[in-house]
């Protein structure tokens, strides 16, 4: 095909909706990566900040799923593997390069909020591929123990185990075992209590929004489909 | 019209790639606005650390515009623009909500990186918005007077442009209107000597990283057309 002609085409409404709403899921995914060191406090459970963004991510990839087909969301997951890589070299860049003495955000918070950023981009990544090996085992097991019946429950079973698994791997890695690693300097690793209270905490959370996720992706497939005329 | 598109199961390779530039101007542009207050020195003049990356968002627009058009490009910056709007929302809630005391990061450093002032995040919106529509639309526009050749032309007139504009709307919003207007008496507007002097140094930097990126372009944009199997006039 000729360039010209090529550049000439028009995206559809429903390749538009595509880009921006892969936009949004990787600005969401970013930005969780950035903030999530904060750990904040909801009633009576301790929380990372990134607790009250990620869960938007699974929901823009359901939503993407079932309105653009599983090929699109699997390109989702992958543009944000590559952000973050992205992210985490860039962010380690600003972070070594010496700073300015007038610079209005001083390098003691730089460093802070960027010195884990490495570290949770590994954490997530492995403990996602722990979180889905375990997933697909349980997954296996339970159905030869129940002789191939009741499949809502090694559905269930499997999903919330491998859950658990990629909480407290995803923790212990990005807060305990970066900081211990020593390659960026000035952070503090988390002690165990911490790390069970988080891990607990945050589990628990996670659970209650696969309840809240279902009214949420229904809406939102609901309304891209009738915003592209689909 | 379709000839010589890759069969792949799923999506076109075409839109493989245009989803890959998309993520890597989506990134940049967050990445500007979360690094921005940190300054360092480059010969002499103070520069935010957001030069480091910014710069990234104009070589994947003229990619965009050069291999898949106006419209595509203009989708890019439209998406930037709610992207940075719903993460700005995101920030601000994060950073009000009360911090635990076995937090990793303490409340001060996080208030420091992400309190940012309202003139700011106003100036670098409205900056974005102007220079990207500008550098979109100088791009085509010289394609057109060149008929499709020199793309180095175009290339460096709509980034040096639009990066002036830019950099003149960020400082001027961010450091001269904005603490006019906030009511505040603690924040003074700085004077036009200071002015001058940033905006000098940022488009220096801006325009240097600009001139740089050239062979960038050429490269990729040569590669992309090649890859999606569409032919150069």
């Amino acid at each position: 095909m000729l360039l010209e002609q090529f550049r000439a085409q028009q995206p559809s409404l429903s390749e538009r909706m595509y880009v921006i709403l892969v936009g949004l899921f990787l600005g969401v995914l970013l930005l969780t990566n950035i903030i999530t060191s904060k750990y904040i406090i909801i009633g009576h459970l301790t929380l990372t900040a990134g607790a009250i963004t990620y869960p938007f991510t699974f929901s823009l990839l359901d939503i993407i799923s079932e309105v653009y087909g599983k090929n699109k969301a699997k390109m989702v997951i992958w543009m944000g593997l590559l952000a973050s890589l992205f992210m985490t070299f860039i962010t380690y860049l600003a972070n070594i390069i010496p700073i300015y003495e007038h610079s209005p955000v001083p390098q003691s918070a730089f460093r802070l909020v960027f010195g884990f950023t490495p570290g949770i981009v590994l954490g997530s990544m492995v403990a996602y591929l722990i979180a889905q090996l375990v997933d697909v085992y349980l997954f296996e097991l339970v159905r030869r123990i129940t002789k191939g019946k009741y499949l809502w429950l090694r559905n269930n079973i499997s999903t919330l185990i491998g859950q658990l698994f990629d909480t407290a791997i995803f923790a212990g890695i990005a807060w305990m075992i970066w900081p211990l690693l020593g390659l960026t300097q000035g952070i503090e690793p988390i002690t165990w209590n911490t790390w069970y209270q988080i891990t607990v905490n945050e589990y628990m959370f996670k659970v209650f929004f696969t309840f809240i996720n279902i009214p949420v992706v229904y809406i939102g497939v609901y309304l891209v489909k009738r915003c592209i005329k689909a | 019209m379709i000839v010589t598109q890759r069969p792949i199961a799923g999506m076109a390779l075409s839109e493989r790639i245009f989803m890959v530039l998309a993520s890597i101007f989506i990134a940049s542009l967050i990445l500007t606005n979360v690094i921005a207050g940190k300054y360092f020195t480059f010969f002499g003049l103070p520069l935010s650390c957001s030069t480091l990356v910014y710069p990234f968002t104009f070589v994947v627009t003229d990619i965009v515009s050069e291999v898949y058009g106006l419209h595509r490009a203009r989708l890019l910056v439209l998406t930037g623009f709610i992207v940075s709007i719903v993460v700005t929302m995101l920030v601000w809630i994060a950073n009000q909500l009360p911090i635990a005391p076995t937090s990793p990061i303490d409340a001060t450093a996080f208030s420091q990186l992400f309190g940012l002032f309202p003139g700011v995040v106003l100036g670098s919106m409205i900056g974005y918005l102007t220079a990207q529509f500008i550098d979109v639309q100088i791009f085509e526009y010289l394609r057109i007077i060149t008929k499709n050749k020199h793309l180095w032309i175009r290339n460096n007139f709509s980034t040096l442009t639009s990066q002036l504009i830019d950099t003149i709307i960020v400082v001027t919003i961010a450091w001269v209107v904005w603490p006019m207007i906030d009511g505040n008496p603690a924040t003074q507007p700085i004077g036009w000597q200071v002015w001058s002097k940033i905006v000098m140094g940022q488009y220096l930097f801006k325009g240097l990283l600009a001139l740089l990126d050239t062979p960038l372009v050429y490269v990729s944009t040569y590669l992309i057309a090649k890859w999606i199997g569409i032919q150069r006039s």
